[in-house]
């Protein structure tokens, strides 16, 4: 088989987005095919662009919510196979692949617990991603299953912009102090609010526990205790289920990444 | 001859496999057979991947060669298990040892029976997880709701994807799954696992996984003489919903984002009560003591030493095994039910991987004892 397979982007110079495409790339390169990336820097909403889009490709890896639903079921009604990664469309029966927010989260809450943290800070990502919003509800689940509580001034804004989280929990450092763990719905935003807390005179982790979601060498490099959901992995995967598509596998539902506990000094 | 050597490469796996032996020398000694086999049988397992050789082990007393060591190697092969929970199917990819690297789920459409002759719901749950193959795939394994035979489901799926196919009753193999991979379950003992889960299914694992069975109790008369009423009345989550919602009255959502699916209301159910809801409180406890004769019963005519709750209603939590065990000491002797651990068993994957366990016992008897 020869030809190229299309990424869609929202910004190729994001940490996750350039993961997701090294892991894609490595995976599609190998199967002896080229892949050609495009950048959209506004969602594309509109069904007639679809197929000028793909055109010339033998398929689609989108990440995120970069095309929008009648994109989506424009390319599944002509057969064009499209992977997901990150976003769920299954109403319009394209299979995804992202990581396990559910299990990941609990083990996040279960070891901060376990080390005997019992007032959290909430960081959210992006709530119109699906990752941001899984996130925050399954940290929410954990709570009530530990019966414990957050009040709403603790669920902090982050956007999945380690700026915006690093501002976040310095506004509430300056407001307040009485909380012990920080648990972030991205390793990039936890990285940033260690060093919030720190400049602002908080020890991490003896003051302050802080974990974050998903795992990459920036967390490795600071330390950071996180559930290893590895975005260059989460690529290779994603390609693995594209190619399968690309060859004639007609594919329903989504694939989810396990993910473990990488317990380091934070 | 062809079956003797099956049968013999299987006790020398199983052996490296439990940690009974770990040299040719020790392998010869547990399963009686003569060196030159073992050495035979040793080299194949090597050749498949399924052992590798880990380094010298000490000399011996006498001053002997020092042995080679032999591992068990969990990752050289995959299996997939898939079971139906809810409105959908669940698949986990495992290695041998249970350890899973990615789940697919595939929503069940309206009115779509998932043991239909074709295997459709199975089939693309399998299809999903074959592209995430890091090793090769030993089997397929699957839960099925109900005791259908499902031979012509398995035939399709085995059709399809040219490996051997194992299907289980999905009760059952929730118990076969806890005491082949779970923490915290005593794998000498026997275990009950009730899933709470609309219905009421029930599945008994004896021994390690060696002997395992469930049933549906769902069309249970409940309380016993009671017309009309059954365990599926009782706990169906379509009857007990409005109860619920009822008793969380003006509580606020807790998603900020999405709309509440049911799964998660028991969850809703536990926080309220803990901070203080008496409505959910009442309700958490008439719960209780409506599972609490049918646990009783289980308790009296299998003697378990492990009754395990799976399903929708663990959500409730530790504090719901506590209020169980008081009302059920009212239908059995004390005695019997303090020799009982009740245990919760709130993950979604336990059928998955009981058909893990399924394929992993049948293919290369290594569970059983």
């Amino acid at each position: 088989m020869t030809g190229t397979l299309g990424i869609y982007t929202n910004d190729v110079t994001g940490v996750f987005q350039r993961s997701v495409i090294q892991g894609a790339r490595e995976v599609v390169e190998r199967a002896g095919l080229g892949v050609a990336v495009t950048e959209l820097a506004e969602r594309v909403e509109d069904a007639h662009e679809a197929a000028a889009l793909t055109d010339g490709t033998l398929g689609s890896l989108v990440i995120t919510n970069v095309l929008g639903d009648a994109v989506l079921a424009a390319l599944a009604a002509t057969g064009h196979p499209v992977t997901l990664v990150s976003h769920r469309a299954h109403e319009l029966g394209v299979p995804t692949v992202m990581h396990d927010n559910r299990q990941g989260m609990r083990q996040l809450v279960e070891h901060l617990v376990a080390v005997g943290r019992s007032r959290f800070v909430y960081v959210g990502g992006r709530t119109d991603q699906l990752d941001g919003r899984e996130r925050e509800r399954f940290f929410r689940e954990e709570l009530m299953r530990h019966s414990l509580s957050v009040p709403p001034e603790r669920f902090l804004v982050g956007d999945f912009e380690p700026a915006l989280a690093a501002e976040a929990v310095s506004g509430l450092v300056r407001d307040q102090r009485g909380f012990d763990a920080v648990v972030a719905a991205d390793y990039l935003m936890a990285i940033a609010v260690i060093q919030a807390l720190r400049a602002e005179g908080v020890a991490v982790p003896e003051e302050v526990s802080v974990v974050g979601f998903g795992d990459g060498p920036e967390a490795q490099a600071a330390g950071l205790t996180v559930v290893s959901a590895d975005v260059v992995e989460l690529g290779r995967r994603s390609a693995r289920q594209l190619l399968a598509q690309v060859r004639g596998e007609r594919l329903r539902g989504y694939t989810v990444i396990r993910a473990g506990l990488i317990v380091r000094d934070s | 001859m062809e079956q003797l050597r099956r049968h013999n490469r299987h006790l020398v796996l199983r052996a490296i496999y439990s940690g009974a032996a770990e040299s040719r020398a020790e392998l010869a000694v547990v399963t009686g057979l003569t060196k030159p086999t073992v050495s035979n049988l040793v080299g194949e397992l090597l050749a498949d991947g399924l052992i590798r050789e880990r380094g010298p082990g000490r000399s011996s007393e006498s001053g002997g060669k020092r042995p080679t060591l032999l591992s068990f190697e969990p990752r050289a092969r995959q299996v997939i298990g898939v079971s139906v929970v809810g409105n959908r199917a669940l698949g986990v990819l495992s290695d041998l040892a249970g350890e899973t690297s990615a789940l697919h789920v595939r929503e069940l459409a309206p009115g779509e029976d998932p043991t239909a002759a074709d295997g459709a719901v199975v089939s693309d749950v399998v299809a999903g997880l074959v592209p995430q193959l890091d090793a090769p795939l030993l089997g397929i394994g699957a839960g099925l709701p109900g005791s259908g035979s499902g031979a012509p489901l398995a035939a399709a799926l085995r059709r399809r994807f040219g490996v051997n196919v194992h299907l289980g009753n999905q009760a059952e193999l929730s118990a076969l799954g806890q005491l082949a991979f779970a923490d915290g379950v005593e794998q000498d003992g026997t275990l009950v696992n009730l899933i709470v889960d609309g219905g009421i299914e029930m599945g008994v694992g004896l021994a390690g996984g060696a002997v395992h069975y469930g049933s549906d109790l769902a069309e249970l008369t409940w309380p016993a003489g009671q017309a009309g009423d059954t365990l599926r009345g009782r706990f169906a989550w379509s009857s007990l919903k409005p109860r619920v919602e009822q008793a969380l009255g003006g509580e606020p959502t807790t998603t900020a984002h999405e709309a509440e699916p049911p799964w998660h209301s028991y969850l809703r159910l536990k926080d309220a009560a803990v901070r203080g809801n008496t409505a959910a409180d009442a309700l958490i406890d008439e719960l209780a003591r409506d599972l609490a004769p049918v646990v009783a019963w289980l308790v009296a005519s299998v003697r378990p030493t492990q009754v395990s709750l799976g399903g929708r209603l663990s959500d409730l939590g530790e504090a719901f095994l506590d209020r169980l065990r008081r009302h059920a000491a009212a239908h059995v002797p004390v005695e019997q039910l303090d020799a009982v651990t009740l245990s919760l068993a709130y993950s979604d994957q336990l059928g998955a991987m009981g058909a893990v366990a399924l394929v992993v016992q049948a293919e290369l008897e290594l569970l059983s004892s």
